[in-house]
């Protein structure tokens, strides 16, 4: 343990130099500027910086990128609560209760919760990550196909908690993001599917297009509705600052997304979408009163927000500690390594005590610096809910279009967006939900791919699913959560005697 | 929505009416991905346990259950007086602005098929007078587009401009 | 002080390394560029950004020169872009590796070789096959006669679909090895990293995949390299790891990566880049790029090249069509 804490120190060291400092001051601005923007996640962030990052030292290089990183994460949440508009999919979940407040004249609250949240988050998973690398990172080695495969099950089952009035029209949903996740060449067989000899459609459908069309472009189609008519409802600005009680009402709800985001985000083939998604509906299941969930409940921002940073942090470890990338953000990070002669694997640890001890740090720091940086900002961000709609709507489309053609440089995506979005306004205008669709789209290709894994691994053929401890439970998990509401409906009318 | 407003054109179908149509279009729709799916050509491929084809059928299967309880659904559901056609108007017209946006966005470059748009979305949006449009439509694009290029994103300068 | 405001400076300018534009030789007389075929961070991309930086910095090309990234179904979209709206043009350069060769043979592009103009092959990844530390398969061999013995004793991971990179890798070396390749379960990852866990977690029992892939799980002892598919042993990490031809086996496996130019590219220019590039891999900051990234050497230009992309073509389409991917 000592030992461990003067390595701590050490790095604190690297990373309070000035020049680092001011890189990851730097690295935290830009962040959180990209996360604001939809389009340009924290992929296209790093992608952004990397060019640059060649000429820097590694450990300034991997300080910068970190913040960066982390700085898309805080990011992300401003437009998902200020316009209903997510930037990318890990904070999609943000939007449901994030935009409900806001529309209450919570906004204020919303954005601070959802940075303090996130520091909480951070904070308690670099503590975990200084301390128990080693330990964690084995532990996500011992998650394979099937242990997969139950937690995309289980992940498919939180549908339920997100659906409306009518389950089927969730389903519905769902299973229009499944049918999208099954655009692109077949991973297990390498077949073409639904491609229709588009050389665009190979690699399949990217999900920041999907949650754009689907969300930015349908919500300023219904907006507009509304912008142009005579009467408009004012947006109440409300009160800025968040309360004690908002603090103490989403406490636990931050503690548990931390948890659950960050054990998430140590697998290296699950990250922060899944984490959002998960810890949200775990909260609103565990929730007294379910129903206030979707309405503007702090604990359904707190929880997303957490989550998804807590497991970004996650992601860190089997790349810091295995040289493993555990997203395509982590995998970029890793590249920068390489080229900059830094070879990421087991010994990084012991060759470049500087990189990996000074990107530790930096952590703490940049997390802090993300903190003071946006609660200040929190006061900034809900002046933009004065920007007349007629005007903020035109501009949210141009960025939309600019940010999705910046993901590939695709015109093809920004057809695909357009008529996503032409899709989602029918169904919002129908009381379809919009989150079921996000999660098929993300969990649908990874649930087939690793069922089919598992399936090619087992010699005992469906066996392997029952054999192994965990991968049971989550299955158990799963029938239950499915289960439960009917479960629930049957049983309530024996406790409620006339 | 507005009660008291005179509906300008015949009201859309909402609640049970509208779900019903959408039944049944999801269901060709979700008839036509089956079908799709059946096409499908497994490797001769020994690993191989279930085909490319078994996934897409479950969703497909999904999909037409789903949708034929839709339509089960919709005749309990309350046929709602929607509102007028009209009210959706302006929003197709600015999807309309969007695709043609898109359309021409690498042919006429980023500056000039932006200001474009931004030209028709804020007129159609209701700004007022023209000037106002003008003054609105060169802010925005020039900020766009020190923004975008400022972080590095590359925008197309137009292929119809090029050489 | 100084330096953070100077490192706040390089940000706020955020202009990438393209060398500004100067009196130079009459060709070319105009910015270059080069296209990735896939997103910032892969082989691909990092092999176009330090081209571009090195041909900058040797002065070789005083244009400036950007990198674009132009990512879809492994080149197919790249080619196709090229080969519609970019014919005659000498100013574009694009990456390309074996992968695109598979994509040409898998029928997943309309386009072929004979469509573009193949320029240099600039360096070199090799095949491997990779066990854990722990794993009692000491050599190809042993691995070799296990599975011919029982073709289910073991599970192929790799970071890729059927047909594509790493399956071709092991496909290869079965059939070089005696097996059959047809019979081996092969279990496809969502790239290197994951096919990487697997194998390290034990879902699966050998990885296949390019060298560059385990470089710090062999330094840190994780993984035994069962052999490389170089002709030669090579250096540095891989001094060590015995190569398929050592052991008996008539089998390499380069994973070559250089650039093409589009259709109809004047020749003239075919001629400039050909030997520009070339000067370039002879300089001391190409040395250091591939000391950096622990690519190797591989240089060949020219109608020697476009021989032998004919030849590793012919030879990944009847290896395809015996596993059924081609019909």
């Amino acid at each position: 343990m000592i030992e461990v804490w003067q390595h701590l120190l050490f790095g604190f060291g690297v990373a309070l130099r000035p020049e680092n400092l001011g890189l990851a001051l730097a690295g935290a601005l830009l962040g959180t500027i990209v996360g604001v923007l939809p389009g340009i996640g924290p992929v296209g962030g790093i992608a952004i910086l990397l060019p640059l990052t060649f000429k820097l030292p590694p450990a300034s290089a991997m300080i910068m990128l970190t913040a960066v990183y982390y700085g898309t994460m805080y990011g992300g949440s401003t437009t998902s609560i200020l316009m209903n508009v997510p930037g990318e999919a890990s904070s999609v979940v943000t939007s449901f209760d994030g935009y409900a407040m806001a529309q209450q004249g919570r906004a204020g609250p919303a954005l601070a919760i959802a940075a303090v949240g996130s520091f909480i988050a951070g904070t308690l998973s670099i503590i975990a990550l200084t301390f128990f690398s080693p330990l964690l990172a084995s532990w996500g080695l011992t998650f394979g196909p099937p242990e997969y495969f139950g937690l995309m099950l289980f992940g498919l089952s939180a549908v339920s908690s997100l659906a409306g009035d009518s389950l089927v029209k969730a389903l519905l949903s769902m299973g229009l993001g499944l049918m999208l996740a099954t655009v692109g060449t077949d991973l297990v067989t390498g077949v073409p599917r639904f491609t229709f000899g588009i050389p665009y459609l190979l690699d399949g459908i990217d999900f920041v297009v999907v949650v754009i069309g689907l969300f930015a472009i349908s919500e300023v189609l219904v907006s507009i509705e509304e912008a142009r008519g005579e009467v408009r409802v004012p947006i109440k600005l409300g009160r800025i600052w968040l309360s004690v009680k908002d603090f103490l009402e989403s406490f636990w709800a931050i503690v548990r997304g931390s948890v659950i985001g960050f054990y998430i985000g140590i697998l290296p083939a699950a990250g922060a979408t899944i984490a959002s998604f998960l810890s949200y509906s775990v909260e609103k299941q565990l929730a007294r009163d379910p129903s206030t969930f979707g309405k503007g409940d702090i604990r359904g921002v707190a929880s997303p927000e957490s989550a998804n940073n807590a497991a970004a942090v996650g992601n860190m470890i089997p790349m810091l500690t295995l040289g493993i990338p555990g997203s395509s953000t982590t995998a970029l990070m890793l590249g920068a390594l390489l080229v900059l002669n830094v070879i990421p694997g087991p010994l990084l640890f012991q060759d470049h005590p500087d990189v990996v001890w000074g990107l530790v740090a930096s952590m703490y720091v940049s997390n802090l610096i993300l903190l003071i940086l946006n609660l200040p900002l929190v006061g900034l961000f809900v002046r933009i809910l004065y920007v007349p709609e007629r005007l903020l709507l035109p501009l949210i489309v141009a960025i939309c279009v600019i940010g999705t053609y910046a993901v590939n440089f695709s015109v093809f995506d920004l057809q695909v967006m357009a008529l996503l979005g032409l899709v989602a306004y029918y169904m919002r205008r129908n009381d379809y939900p919009l989150g079921p669709a996000i999660l098929g789209l993300v969990l649908g290709d990874l649930m087939e791919q690793n069922l089919r894994r598992s399936l090619i691994m087992s010699r005992t053929g469906a066996m392997i699913f029952f054999t192994r401890p965990f991968t049971a439970v989550l299955i158990a998990l799963s029938v239950l959560s499915i289960l439960a509401p009917a479960l629930l409906r049957v049983l309530r009318p024996r406790h409620r005697p006339a | 929505m507005t009660a008291e407003r005179e509906p300008v054109a015949p009201p859309v179908q909402r609640g049970g009416r509208s779900d019903r149509f959408a039944a049944v279009f999801i269901f060709l729709v979700s008839a036509l991905y089956v079908r799709y799916s059946l096409t499908f050509q497994p490797p001769r491929f020994r690993s191989e346990v279930l085909g490319p084809a078994t996934f897409p059928l479950m969703v497909g299967g999904l999909m037409l259950v789903c949708s034929t309880l839709l339509f089960i659904e919709s005749f309990r559901a309350e046929d709602k007086p929607g509102a007028p056609w009209a009210v959706y108007l302006p929003a197709l017209l600015l999807w309309a602005a969007l695709l043609a946006y898109i359309l021409v966005f690498d042919r006429l470059g980023f500056p000039l098929s932006t200001a474009l748009f931004l030209l028709a979305a804020l007129r159609l949006l209701g700004v007022r007078p023209w000037w106002k449009i003008l003054l609105y439509t060169a802010l925005f694009t020039a900020a766009l587009f020190y923004a975008f290029t400022a972080l590095d994103v590359r925008l197309p300068p137009g292929e119809w401009f090029r050489r | 002080m100084r330096t953070a405001l100077r490192a706040l400076l390089i940000v706020a300018l955020l202009t990438a390394f393209a060398g500004v534009g100067g009196a130079g030789p009459a060709f070319p007389d105009r910015p270059i560029e080069i296209i990735a075929p896939a997103g910032v961070g892969g082989g691909w991309d990092t092999l176009s950004r330090l081209t571009a930086r090195t041909l900058a910095e040797e002065k070789l090309v005083t244009q400036p020169i950007t990198v674009a990234n132009m990512s879809g179904g492994s080149g197919a979209v790249a080619i196709a872009h090229v080969v519609t709206r970019r014919k005659g043009d000498a100013y574009t350069l694009i990456a390309f590796s074996p992968a695109l060769t598979l994509t040409i043979v898998n029928k997943n592009t309309p386009y072929a070789y004979k469509d573009v103009v193949p320029i240099t092959a600039l360096s070199a990844d090799y095949g491997v096959l990779v066990v854990r530390k722990d794993s009692a398969i000491n050599n190809l061999r042993t691995l070799m006669e296990v599975l011919k013995r029982d073709p289910n004793a073991g599970v192929v991971a790799g970071g890729s679909a059927p047909g594509s990179l790493d399956h071709v890798i092991f496909a290869k070396a079965a059939k070089a090895g005696g097996v059959d390749p047809l019979k081996v379960r092969y279990v496809p990852f969502q790239g290197g990293g994951e096919a990487l866990a697997a194998l390290l977690g034990g879902s699966a029992t050998v990885l296949s995949t390019g060298a560059s892939e385990v470089l710090g799980q062999l330094q840190g002892g994780t993984v035994r390299v069962l052999a490389i598919f170089s002709e030669q042993r090579l250096g540095g990490i891989f001094r060590n790891v015995p190569t398929a031809v050592e052991q008996g086996y008539n089998l390499t496996f380069p994973i070559w990566r250089g650039f093409y130019g589009p259709p109809e590219m004047p020749a003239a220019a075919v001629k400039f880049w050909e030997e520009t590039l070339t000067k370039m891999t002879k300089t001391k900051g190409w040395d250091k790029v591939l000391s950096d990234t622990q690519w190797f050497p591989f240089v060949i230009g020219g109608d020697r090249f476009r021989r032998f992309l004919d030849e590793d073509t012919k030879n990944f389409e009847t290896l395809l069509r015996e596993l059924g991917f081609v019909k």
